[in-house]
């Protein structure tokens, strides 16, 4: 795990252990009290868990596991929210992908026929200044 | 003066004194927040003049940390009664600008007596919450009066309607009341609603985040599903409390209210709404438009699983629950938050005496690493769950493809459908035709001269013995197959046979819902 600018403290009563690691309390640190002995250790969903990213809006994503049946833009093209910018099949359906706002093409990052899973960047676009 | 009217000034002194709440510093603070004030906020909920004020001198009883010394007006929250639509209703609004709305034991035990209010006269109860948490001078006290409210939640759940409406911050222990109650409203930069905030959330895991994109109104709205109703400013929030209101009844031994029937709008053509080519999305809420009385539809959770649609309509007069996939939003599949949103919203209808209509198009469940590791599994058994076990009238409509294990989900006969009609554009089967040719033909596919050909021959060949509803009609598990234009009259007609409905059940305690 790279480096953190936090502070682990962990109250023992009268001892106050304290790390700039959370790693250093994984498996390591032994907490003895009344003869009992106790290791701290994380789930393996919380150590693989993904950090939180603030959201792009200007990036279009793909939703759900299909592929790129038609692209009805080019870049550069002006587009007005709710314009259809490609057909994306997945689950028996040609499903709309539509401009989120008004906007101008930025980028085209698939093709005609490109498989995708979830969570793809389809299309990134430049929104349009606000009259 | 007489001794009477001076006992009356004295009254009167302090109600003024009292409904200052913070006092005027307090309040232009309150209000520079682009917050309403209390008491205003109910008053613009409420029927004009109809706002009944209870328990307005009461003092909190805290002896602790210099607490002894203060007067916090109402303890900071308002309690009351009054109505809306000229319907009774019983409600409290947390005060922001008394000590931040914190909860003590007296604030929590006025909010638990509007409570008791609401359950014994049996009429809805709408919480307004804008509280900094609890008070932390009052200690172990604070967190009792939250439990006592947790638990009138729970008591009152399925008996009278409960709204919550979070008109600032509502943190830590205190949204668990929220989460308990029917219908969560949130406003937008106004709403706040999180366990533990960006601060602890920064110091222990190191990940920084701000508070509008950890718990604001529109995270609530789209990302957790823990809010039913997003507004841009708190008096579009009242206007839709009293929209939704109007649709429920005031507790669950009775039904909704009636209202005089009327025509869907002119300009939605149902038989126009849905393409006959199955893979061609559309928007189903224009199908329930074109169904519904002056094609009103108040839609619950518009922002979150969009891919099934849920929300209150009328029929002749009645209210009706909706349940529809929407094959706009990830072409309409089944996965674990709809089933979860329909499942819920499912209970509630079934709660409260409210027919369900069932609209599907939908391919059936979403598949993915993601949605099995995340249990599609148990979710979706939830959807399952809420089906079987409703006794409301439960009429079904399928429009286009009911494929696999969502064909049984979504309110099928062998859920106990009351009325299952399907239009000639159904297809209802196992799978869908060019998988299901791709598993029964394999063995003639691979050894065709052309397997493409063959295939594509196969599918056809499976399209027209099964992507219909005549195989499901020759069993009876459809009623009916009607014109689309028939719709209306065909579930009018189910509701009106199904006003009496009795179901027997085995007697149980409880059912344990996979939840």
């Amino acid at each position: 795990m790279e480096e953190k600018n936090i502070e682990i403290r962990v109250d023992l009563g009268d001892a106050v252990l304290m790390s700039n690691d959370p790693n250093m309390f994984q498996d390591k640190i032994q907490i003895h009290e009344c003869g009992r002995k106790y290791k701290t250790q994380y789930t393996r969903k919380f150590l693989e868990r993904k950090k939180w990213q603030a959201p792009n809006p200007n990036e279009v994503r793909s939703i759900i596991p299909g592929s790129v049946a038609e692209i009805n833009v080019k870049v550069g093209d002006k587009v007005k929210k709710g314009a259809k910018l490609m057909v994306y099949e997945a689950m028996k359906m040609k499903n709309l992908i539509v401009a989120p706002f008004d906007a101008t093409v930025a980028t085209i990052e698939t093709k005609v026929g490109d498989k995708l899973p979830k969570g793809v960047i389809l299309v990134t676009l430049e929104p349009s200044e606000k009259k | 003066m007489s001794l009477l009217s001076k006992k009356i000034s004295e009254l009167q002194e302090r109600t003024a004194k009292a409904v200052m709440g913070g006092g005027d510093k307090a309040i232009a603070k309150q209000i520079a927040m682009g917050k309403l004030p209390a008491r205003e906020r109910l008053n613009k909920l409420l029927d004009d003049g109809s706002f009944y004020e209870y328990d307005l001198f009461i003092e909190h009883d805290a002896r602790e940390f210099g607490m002894e010394n203060k007067s916090l007006a109402g303890d900071g929250v308002v309690i009351g009664t009054g109505t809306i639509n000229g319907k009774p209703v019983a409600v409290y609004a947390q005060d922001f600008t008394v000590a931040g709305g914190s909860l003590g034991s007296m604030h929590a035990r006025k909010i638990t007596k509007i409570m008791d209010y609401a359950l014994r006269m049996r009429i809805p109860l709408i919480g307004i919450n804008d509280s900094g948490g609890a008070r932390i001078q009052e200690g172990v006290n604070s967190l009792a009066g939250y439990g006592e409210i947790f638990f009138r939640n729970t008591l009152n759940s399925g008996v009278i309607p409960q709204i919550s409406v979070i008109l600032g911050p509502c943190a830590g222990g205190a949204v668990y009341s929220p989460a308990l109650t029917d219908y969560v409203f949130v406003v937008d930069k106004i709403s706040k609603m999180f366990i533990t905030g960006p601060e602890v959330i920064k110091s222990v895991l190191g990940e920084e985040i701000d508070m509008e994109s950890l718990g604001g109104a529109r995270v609530h709205c789209e990302t957790t599903g823990n809010a039913h109703f997003f507004a841009e400013s708190e008096e579009e929030c009242f206007g839709q409390i009293k929209k939704l209101l109007s649709y429920l009844p005031a507790h669950n031994a009775e039904k909704p209210a009636p209202i005089k029937a009327s025509q869907p709008l002119r300009k939605y053509k149902i038989d126009k709404v849905v393409p006959v080519d199955p893979t061609t999305p559309y928007d189903v809420r224009d199908v329930i438009r074109s169904l519904t009385d002056d094609s009103e539809f108040i839609e619950i959770q518009e922002m979150w699983a969009q891919n099934i649609v849920i929300g209150y309509g009328r029929m002749e007069g009645r209210t009706v629950g909706f349940v529809a996939n929407q094959p706009l939003y990830l072409a309409g599949v089944l996965d674990c938050d709809s089933s979860d949103k329909a499942a819920r919203f499912i209970r509630y209808c079934d709660a409260f005496e409210i027919p369900i209509v069932t609209l599907e198009d939908m391919p059936g469940y979403l598949p993915g690493v993601d949605q099995e590791h995340a249990g599609v599994i148990r979710h979706g058994a939830k959807l399952l769950y809420a089906y079987s076990e409703a006794s409301v009238p439960k009429i079904t409509i399928i429009l286009r493809k009911a494929y696999g294990g969502g064909y049984i989900a979504m309110n099928s006969r062998h859920l106990r459908a009351d009325f299952v009609f399907a239009w000639p554009t159904a297809e209802i089967a196992v799978m869908g035709p060019e998988g299901a040719a791709n598993i029964i033909f394999r063995k003639e596919i691979m050894e065709a001269e052309n397997p493409d050909e063959m295939r594509k021959l196969k599918v056809e060949e499976y399209k027209n013995k099964f992507a219909n509803p005549y195989v499901a009609a020759s069993k009876g598990y459809i009623d009916s197959v009607i014109t689309p234009q028939d719709t209306r009259k065909f579930i009018v007609h189910a509701l009106n046979i199904s006003d009496n409905k009795v179901l027997k059940r085995p007697a149980k305690k409880h059912g344990i819902p996979p939840f």
